[in-house]
């Protein structure tokens, strides 16, 4: 689902330029870990997969283990997207 | 000190069932008819008989939700019992703003309820949680009057797998209850300079940025004092609490201050009000308001949430002028982080001043005192004209003052900073002692520890 790659990796790059961040962003990058999503960040990044994808979110999946890394995400958005 | 004998004698008793007795749940009924002792000895048993009803209550209604699928039935039952928290949190809040009276400890009690029948609802997998495991976590005698604040599920799961605290944690553990009482009676003694300043007829410029000062470092001794016991007492039963504090004196912003301050909490609000009650219902609140933009919804989630902790701490205008404030400054920083072209040692050192004085004046908010009293004491601290010494016996006196606090607070920060580090297990049997023997001499020679603790009255 190269579709979800774009808007994402653009979203998070954002994130990282307004944190000063000069990382390499990777599929594998770890975004809780290294607080590149902290508490808003994550909650900014739920708005938009919403806002994007037009998938809805509960309770169970916002476990933090779902947006750990661009790999996560984009499978979250998957599993959200055949609900 | 009659409740510190009781822990002592409660305590004793535990360990003499559990170490006589391989069964769990004995053991776990004799912590929560420990909790029932404690409470009552210290608060009043009508209190306590609430609080066990709605926790039996709560239990009932945790086994039915969870047991069931997400029918229209379970889905009414579940809403009606979240209805019901909030609804009896905001009736006492409204009765102890008017001068009534709310059980000590429900606060912490409904939000403990409200997070697990959440987990209940949406992980259906409510039998691994016994009577007991419930109770205990619901009832836990460290954590009933004043948090943290628990999350029932990650307490069964460490009650499902018990084990005899080892060695080092019980000293780990003699070491936090010995911290946290040191740290109480170093608040207590802030606390009689803040009582005697603010009945002070002039407490006007220095004086009333020591009382700012002061009264920011009281609150943290004391509250941090008092989770560092519950963290103590609850390593000792094999239990780990989360760290309820962590350096909030090092916070670069408003943001980061609310992860380093009553962490428990403030988790508690991201996980249930901000992510999942605000975030996660984005897009159906759209399709009612398909104008609405993620940015503007952003920026509501952040001043509603902070809004709900001041109604948490009280009905009252300056808990609710508290939260406002604090959320004003979290969107300032979030829209100000990604213009501000400043970075480094320098540009940090400003900002966790700033954030000091920020948090330091805010918390004069939780003085018990009128608004328009709060407002005189800040502009004297901000008026130029007020920082006069009357004579040299005045200005010795307001140094001394201000060494004391500032002692306290550097004090304080770096004996956290290293035990944080350490995880408080300090492997040098002469650190141990020094640090154990000075707390336990400094707070019994002291006598200081008379006070209630300050956040139980929330």
């Amino acid at each position: 689902m190269n579709s979800n790659r774009e808007p994402l990796v653009e979203f998070i790059r954002k994130l990282m330029l307004e944190q000063k961040r000069s990382i390499d962003l990777t599929d594998t990058t770890e975004l809780i870990e290294s607080q590149i999503l902290d508490s808003v960040n994550l909650v900014k990044l739920i708005l938009v997969i919403q806002e994007i994808w037009k998938v809805e979110v509960n309770f169970n999946d916002l476990d933090k283990q779902n947006f750990k890394n661009l790999i996560a995400i984009r499978e979250t958005i998957e599993r959200l997207a055949r609900r | 000190m009659n409740s510190l004998a009781l822990l002592s004698l409660g305590l004793f008793v535990f360990f003499g069932i559990v170490r006589t007795s391989s069964n769990t749940v004995l053991a776990q009924a004799a912590v929560i008819t420990l909790s029932c002792g404690l409470y009552v000895a210290q608060n009043s048993t009508t209190d306590f008989v609430y609080l066990f009803f709605l926790t039996q209550a709560a239990f009932a209604v945790f086994k039915f939700v969870s047991a069931r699928p997400r029918t229209v039935n379970c889905r009414i039952v579940w809403m009606a019992a979240l209805s019901y928290l909030a609804v009896q949190l905001l009736y006492f809040k409204a009765e102890t703003a008017s001068g009534g009276h709310m059980p000590v400890g429900l606060a912490y009690l409904t939000l403990q309820l409200f997070g697990i029948f959440v987990w209940a609802y949406f992980q259906k997998n409510a039998a691994v949680i016994s009577w007991t495991e419930f109770c205990f976590s619901a009832l836990f005698f460290p954590t009933i009057i004043a948090g943290p604040i628990l999350r029932t599920e990650r307490i069964a799961a460490q009650l499902s797998a018990p084990s005899l605290p080892s060695q080092a944690s019980l000293k780990s553990a003699f070491l936090l209850i010995c911290l946290g009482l040191f740290k109480k009676a170093v608040a207590d003694q802030l606390g009689l300079f803040t009582n005697e300043s603010q009945v002070a007829l002039h407490l006007v410029g220095w004086r009333a940025t020591l009382l700012t000062v002061a009264f920011y470092s009281q609150c943290y001794a004391d509250f941090s004092g008092y989770s560092d016991i519950a963290r103590g007492l609850a390593r000792a039963y094999g239990i780990e609490i989360p760290l309820n504090f962590n350096l909030p004196f090092l916070a670069a912003n408003i943001t980061d201050h609310w992860k380093r301050w009553h962490i428990s909490l403030n988790e508690w609000f991201r996980d249930y009000v901000f992510t999942w009650l605000f975030a996660s219902n984005f897009l159906r609140v759209k399709r009612v308001i398909p104008w609405l933009s993620s940015q503007f919804y952003l920026g509501a989630s952040i001043f509603f949430t902070c809004l709900l902790i001041g109604v948490w701490h009280g009905l009252e205008t300056r808990f609710l002028t508290w939260a406002a404030i604090n959320a004003i400054f979290i969107l300032l920083h979030q829209s100000a982080l990604i213009r501000l072209p400043f970075s480094g040692r320098l540009f940090t050192i400003a900002s966790v001043a700033f954030t000091f004085s920020l948090t330091c004046i805010l918390n004069l908010l939780f003085l018990d005192t009128s608004l328009d009293e709060i407002q005189r004491i800040l502009q004297s601290s901000l008026n130029m004209q007020d920082y006069v010494f009357v004579n040299i016996h005045d200005q010795a006196t307001i140094f001394y003052s201000f060494c004391l606090v500032l002692l306290s607070i550097l004090g304080l920060h770096l004996l956290d900073r290293k035990l944080i580090a350490l995880d408080y297990r300090v492997s040098s049997p002469i650190a141990f002692a020094f640090l154990t023997i000075f707390a336990l001499v400094y707070c019994f020679s002291s006598g200081a520890i008379d006070q209630a603790f300050l956040y139980s009255r929330f």
